[in-house]
């Protein structure tokens, strides 16, 4: 990932001249982030407590032969995930992807003007990195799995993805973020390309802690005549923001649904 | 039978050379596949004989059924039994499909000598039609494509090409913007109207679709010319090599 370095730097630079949104930005207004500026983060812990590992094995449904990368508190875990290739799919942890990783990261999510996608270009460790060869119809859906773990102190995790599906293909993504225990902070950013003509499919399902921060940033780009829809699904979190962005061309049809089931919490999708 | 003839087309856009010297013969019975990059000129060619008016037809002769379709306005080559499929079907607030359809089924019926249908014989066809493409009757009360998903305009157009039963149908993109289950079903539609006495002429970018819709022939467009034409073998060749070295060959 050398060759993104410069744009981590800038990110990391970007994120200290802006700090964190308060609710005077527009696009803020509704939703009060004062209480993760507040608290101190840590660094997330790698190993799981049997407790966790069951929490985790039940959210992990039996696979159906389809891929799965599964990421604990931002980092890859390979005893769980089952990344078998076939049909030159290529799904690799982000760590261990080259080409597309240098192309596309950080060319499509701006963190020009958006602190948390600056915070998560700047910090993020791991995440998935999905490629998809032109003419190619991905059947079962390719599963990405983020456990974060709350422990004495607050902890923060920035899973970073990014899903390139070549032209004419279609395929269907799933991002789950599940959590377990006290104060943490999950700020995911995922990026998509999806190359002329292709079907995109993406799901999010959302089952945080009850105490925990989740924002997500979601930024697609489409090519000509691509069909895309996204279905957010929220389900837990305290402190819940997911943010929306897709660009368009022509002929592009694009669907974006959102189902929240905690109206306690401070939870809200922006789209633009 | 030779249904369609295209002798020497050219035609452009605001001045700009877009068709240049395209022949093809397309017999009754036959599906024909028309492929290329984008920029080809493959929906120019579906538009000129559809007759859209922002197209001008600079030299060559389009003969339909031994007629001169360069002369029909659009609205008579549809009662003649042209029909196209758009790439990107036009939505008309206001005006039901069942209204839209039946007027147009009429139309054509009252030129072909015909009797038309009233609404109960029409509502029977139209159901009987529908099920081709797998869609519901309550389609028939919305207006046309009004807030319909890229796919249930797609498969609004062929469930309006299995009503209006064309002879020539031309079907452009059709399969742009479709999931593989959608596809299927547009795919077994076209398939179901496939006749000895009925031409299809299928523009697309992918071989995909022609997985689904075997072509009689294929016939790729380059720079506004047909730069080779095959059986459906070419679209699997092309598939795996893509169009580059073919562009190549017309611009050096």
């Amino acid at each position: 990932m050398t060759g993104i370095e410069p744009i981590r730097q800038d990110a990391a630079r970007r994120f200290a001249e802006m700090g964190f949104p308060t609710t005077r930005d527009e696009e803020w207004r509704f939703t009060n982030v004062s209480s993760i500026a507040k608290t101190q983060f840590s660094a997330a812990p790698s190993d799981l407590t049997a407790e966790e590992a069951e929490l985790l094995d039940q959210h992990l449904f039996p696979n159906e032969g389809g891929l799965r990368l599964v990421f604990i508190n931002g980092r890859y875990l390979r005893e769980l995930s089952d990344r078998e290739l076939r049909k030159g799919i290529r799904a690799t942890p982000l760590r261990e992807a080259n080409g597309a990783v240098e192309t596309h990261l950080g060319r499509y999510a701006s963190y020009q003007n958006r602190a948390f996608v600056a915070l998560n270009t700047a910090n993020f460790e791991d995440g998935a990195c999905i490629e998809i060869p032109g003419g190619v119809v991905v059947e079962e859906p390719i599963r990405l799995v983020f456990f974060a773990t709350g422990g004495e102190v607050p902890v923060i995790s920035h899973p970073r993805n990014l899903v390139v599906v070549g032209p004419g293909s279609q395929a269907t993504v799933v991002e789950s973020y599940i959590g377990h225990g006290a104060k943490y902070f999950t700020n995911a950013v995922t990026e998509i390309v999806g190359g002329d003509h292709s079907v995109v499919d993406h799901y999010k399902v959302q089952e945080e802690d009850e105490r925990s921060f989740h924002v997500a940033t979601l930024q697609v780009q489409l090519g000509r005549d691509a069909n895309f829809s996204t279905h957010s699904i929220s389900l837990g979190g305290g402190l819940v923001r997911n943010d929306i962005n897709a660009v368009l061309a022509e002929g592009t049809e694009a669907t974006v649904n959102g189902f929240i089931c905690r109206p306690a919490a401070s939870m809200s999708t922006i789209t633009q | 039978m030779a249904l369609l003839e295209i002798k020497n087309l050219h035609a452009s856009v605001a001045g700009k050379e877009i068709l240049r010297g395209i022949d093809l013969t397309v017999n009754t019975g036959e599906v024909h596949a028309i492929m290329g990059p984008n920029g080809s000129g493959k929906s120019t060619l579906a538009q000129v004989l559809a007759g859209r008016d922002l197209y001008q037809v600079t030299d060559g002769q389009v003969l339909y059924d031994g007629k001169d379709l360069l002369k029909m306005p659009p609205e008579e080559r549809a009662q003649e039994g042209i029909f196209m499929a758009f790439q990107y079907p036009v939505e008309i607030p206001g005006v039901s499909n069942m209204y839209f359809l039946k007027a147009a089924l009429n139309t054509t019926r009252k030129k072909r000598g015909l009797e038309e249908l009233d609404a109960i014989d029409f509502l029977t066809l139209v159901k009987e039609k529908l099920a081709l493409v797998e869609m519901d009757s309550a389609f028939l009360n919305r207006p046309v494509n009004a807030g319909f998903s890229g796919g249930e305009k797609k498969r609004n157009e062929i469930f309006q090409m299995a009503v209006l039963e064309p002879r020539l149908a031309i079907l452009d993109e059709t399969d742009s913007g479709l999931d593989i289950d959608a596809l299927k079903i547009v795919a077994s539609g076209v398939n179901l109207l496939r006749t000895r006495d009925r031409a299809m002429i299928v523009v697309t970018h992918y071989q995909r679709l022609l997985n689904y819709i075997v072509p009689d022939q294929v016939h790729v467009l380059a720079n506004g010319r047909i730069v080779k034409s095959g059986d459906k073998n070419l679209a699997l060749e092309l598939d795996q090599s893509g169009y580059v070295g073919l562009e190549e060959a017309v611009t050096a």
